[in-house]
């Protein structure tokens, strides 16, 4: 049962020490106010999170220097009225509701005779701040990348889209984490079920703790068993705000550097901030390589042994006979070859992911070169394997997107073993399966294949933006995430004028 | 917000079609065509798309006066019991086709791509994925298709063109050469392979647009007509008439003797027969489908997949009895030729008759 904030100070500190009994790093603070120094108060604070109270330019420093000037009958008709001016102050009836603002990383002010609790805003947790992206990085555009905190990466949307129309629902997940998650959205854009649908899931389930966001987007997604991702993530702020003028919702939960977005697809995945702010040409051209990548990261070690095992009248007699002369000497059969290269590679992969920047690179120069040198000249894989494996590797780092990526490199075993087991037949029968599975799929009512299928719903524009960018000036309306009847992004206001300024 | 109601696009119900048509027709019509009528297999084309033509303009009249979908038309008009029979009628007809397709495609893996393959295993793992593809409804099939066409059509048309090369237009020739016997047999070949569009009468509760149906279904006879056509064509002049009889599948033949130039791929049958694959996984997929959907129609099955299991147990069955007795092809064309082709052409010219005059008694009445 909540407990009432008192007019009496000392029932309320007695309440407060109850509730933090063993907590050595809530820091808490009587003082005298007034000018007499008669009125009793008691400031209650995260050690570390407020630090400055005492100084003029905080806040709560601010009013504390406010209130020992004052006399102390004019204390808390000031505070009711909150006179001071001050923006950053919020009003709790209950001790339960005043603890949980002060653990946001704020000041909890008590004053005797005063029956609410303040909490006062200071410089909040200590975070790493605004950093470049680790990934997504882009060769044209901002390389600034979301913060931990919730408050800096809705500031770092806002920045980019000076319109209240972007609105930040606020909610929190973690029953004992308390963890604060904000949907920020375009309120002209979005089909308003869109944010129903993830509210509804936002409130289907109760945990003791977010750590990440990565918890927030496996608990809501619609499809546990898929491997992939019906969420995209991003780590950058132009890519989130990018994703709101096309009528999705990002997703921020506190302490994660990772925004979610909603609804996603497959091309979406595919696409990245510079394909954009690049000329359409090249845009295409990487557009493309990137789907081909992501087909070939699938498939290519499935392929590699369904036409050397199976069909080897597909290659020419020259080409078979140097895959025969380099595969001489191996003791082991093709399927094991590339599963003992895969596995390598992808412990080689964690390790690198787990080690220090520069550890990380001396290990893909000892794994990648001299292990895999090492393992040719020991007979146990040939080089053609050595090739592909490494072809599939760079396939993989092709997709924009690592979760997405990942799926790719989990559903390549599936096809290694059936193509190792029917050959050809084996590669479409996963193909299918898997076109089968992402025909399915769908993100919050969304089909994870749009636009390559419906696109007469958005009278075909989608299509432009997808295998092809095509130039800019074309893609004048917005994807169908948009809500029917807001989807013209571009307009030329004159064209006669636009063709007569040169 | 994009609605998931099971219903689908005109695009992609003309391309779930032309893919149900396609596949089957490709594979075994050019040596059909070839042994009955020779270089004027061409006629027979023209002939047999023509009747289809007509076909679906009866279907379309059909589809005008029916109210909701096929079975409860037939129940308002016919009665539960003959409409029952009628529906056992299609569930044995979309089985049939099922298993045929399934026997073929696994014969054609068995013989392209995995020569001495179990004819269980392969035939089990393509049921399992046609009954995944199945059981998530029509939309999820309408997607399959829709992203596969392109990709199955456009090297068809490459390898066409390349193929082209070696056509010797002699082989052509003579033309309005064969008998009337000859070009009325072919004609009835090609057209059973047109049957397929009657799908239209059972599509009507997930089109989106249910009045373009038949306009779709002409584009989709149109279109495989004239890529039998082409495929005709190109084999006549590759292999000449008797050759294109010998062959079991000449198409697939055909498509290991094409060069890609660039010398990087000796043959490319093996990635070619693809294109059968899937064109006859999608005409699988659709019997199962309408089988599963009769099913549950007639024992009222509504949230359950029973009736789509015993489907798919039912059609491993029948291809293993293709597969066995050598005779059940042709017990199949005796059933096509004889059962299934009256029924399916004339059902719909009674329907047809039987809708108008009950239009006409209404208007009859309502003027009284």
């Amino acid at each position: 049962m909540a407990t009432p904030i008192s007019t009496s100070l000392s029932i309320n500190i007695e309440s407060f020490q109850r509730l933090f009994a063993d907590c050595a790093d809530i820091k808490t603070r009587r003082m005298k106010l007034g000018k007499q120094l008669k009125t009793e108060c008691f400031i209650a604070y995260v050690e570390v999170a407020v630090g400055n109270m005492l100084l003029e330019n905080s806040v709560l420093g601010k009013l504390l220097n406010t209130l020992w000037e004052m006399p102390e009958e004019r204390i808390l008709q000031y505070l009711r009225e909150n006179s001071f001016g001050i923006s950053d102050v919020t009003e709790y009836d209950t001790m339960e509701d005043a603890a949980t603002g002060m653990l946001t990383g704020d000041a909890i002010f008590l004053i005797d005779g005063y029956d609410k609790a303040l909490k006062i805003k200071d410089k909040g947790y200590p975070n790493m701040g605004v950093k470049e992206t680790q990934s997504e990085k882009v060769i044209r555009g901002s390389n600034e990348g979301f913060a931990e905190s919730i408050k800096v990466n809705t500031a770092l949307i806002r920045k980019r889209l000076r319109t209240p129309k972007v609105k930040v629902k606020e909610t929190f997940a973690g029953r004992r984490s308390y963890t604060n998650v904000d949907l920020v959205y375009m309120e002209d854009l979005i089909y308003p079920d869109l944010l129903r649908r993830i509210e509804k899931r936002l409130g289907e389930f109760e945990i003791d703790g977010v750590g990440d966001s990565g918890i927030i987007e496996q608990l809501t997604e619609g499809s546990w068993l898929s491997p992939f991702p019906q969420f995209q993530t991003t780590q950058r702020p132009d890519r989130a705000a990018m994703a709101i003028l096309e009528g999705r919702i990002v997703l921020l939960t506190d302490n994660s550097p990772v925004a979610l977005i909603l609804p996603a697809g497959y091309n979406s995945f595919i696409q990245t901030s510079d394909d954009y702010y690049s000329r359409w040409e090249i845009a295409s051209f990487t557009r493309m390589l990137r789907y081909i990548a992501s087909f070939l990261a699938m498939t290519l070690p499935g392929l590699y042994l369904a036409v050397t095992n199976f069909h080897t009248q597909i290659l020419p007699t020259d080409l078979l006979l140097s895959f025969a002369a380099a595969r001489q000497g191996v003791p082991f059969p093709a399927v094991v070859e590339i599963l003992l290269m895969e596995l390598a590679f992808e412990l080689l992969r964690e390790a690198g992911v787990r080690l220090p920047g520069a550890m990380g690179n001396t290990i893909g120069i000892v794994g990648g070169l001299i292990i895999g040198q090492a393992a040719v000249d020991a007979n146990i894989v040939s080089p053609i394997v050595v090739i592909v494996v490494a072809l599939t590797a760079l396939c993989s780092f092709a997709v924009p997107n690592e979760e997405f990526a990942t799926a790719f490199r989990i559903l390549k075993f599936g096809f290694i073993f059936l193509c190792a087991w029917l050959g050809f037949f084996g590669f479409l029968l996963s193909l299918l399966a898997v076109l089968v599975h992402l025909s399915h799929l769908e993100s919050f009512g969304i089909p994870y294949l749009m636009p390559f299928v419906g696109p007469d719903l958005n009278q075909y524009d989608d299509q432009r933006d997808t295998l092809f960018r095509m130039p800019l000036g074309w893609l004048k309306r917005r994807p169908i995430y948009t809500r029917e009847g807001a989807r013209v992004r571009l307009k030329f206001k004159d064209k006669k004028e636009k063709k007569d300024v040169f | 917000m994009f609605s998931n109601n099971q219903k689908i696009s005109i695009r992609q119900i003309r391309r779930l079609l032309i893919l149900d048509l396609f596949g089957l027709s490709s594979l075994l019509l050019p040596g059909l065509l070839a042994e009955s009528a020779g270089p004027d297999g061409i006629v027979c084309i023209v002939f047999a798309t023509v009747l289809a033509m007509v076909y679906i303009w009866v279907l379309g009249k059909v589809l005008n006066r029916m109210e909701g979908d096929y079975y409860s038309c037939l129940k308002k008009l016919l009665g539960s019991f003959v409409s029952d029979l009628l529906m056992i009628f299609y569930l044995f007809f979309f089985l049939l086709l099922s298993s045929f397709v399934v026997y073929q495609l696994t014969s054609l893996v068995r013989a392209w791509l995995l020569p001495g393959g179990s004819y269980g295993w392969i035939c089990a793992l393509v049921l399992v994925l046609a009954g995944a593809a199945t059981v998530r409804g029509i939309e999820g099939r309408a997607r399959i298709y829709e992203i596969l066409f392109w990709f199955l059509i456009i090297p068809l048309l490459f390898m066409m063109v390349l193929a082209s090369k070696g056509v010797n237009t002699n082989y052509w020739t003579p033309i309005f050469y064969t008998s009337w016997e000859g070009l009325r047999q072919g004609s009835i070949r090609v057209f059973v392979f047109f049957l397929p569009v009657f799908f239209i009468l059972f599509l009507k509760p997930y089109c989106v647009s249910p009045g373009k149906l038949c306009k779709s279904a002409r584009w989709a006879v149109a279109i495989t007509a004239a890529l039998n056509a082409l495929i005709f064509l190109v084999l006549l002049g590759n292999f000449q008439v008797k050759t294109t009889i010998s062959l079991e599948r000449p198409v697939i033949t055909l498509m290991s003797m094409v060069k890609l130039p660039g010398g990087f791929f000796a043959r490319l049958d093996a990635f070619m027969t693809a294109i059968w694959f899937f064109s006859l996984f999608a005409l699988m997929n659709t019997g199962v489908f309408y089988s599963g959907h009769i099913l549950k129609e007639l024992f009222r099955e509504k949230r359950t997949h029973y009736g789509l299991l015993a489907v798919l147990i039912l059609v491993y069955g029948l291809s293993r009895w293709f597969f066995q007795y050598h005779n059940a092809d042709l017990v199949y064309s005796w059933y096509l030729k004889y059962i299934a082709l009256p029924v399916l052409v004339f059902l719909p010219v009674l329907l047809w008759a039987a809708l108008a005059l009950k239009q006409a008694i209404r208007k009859e009445r309502k003027q009284v």
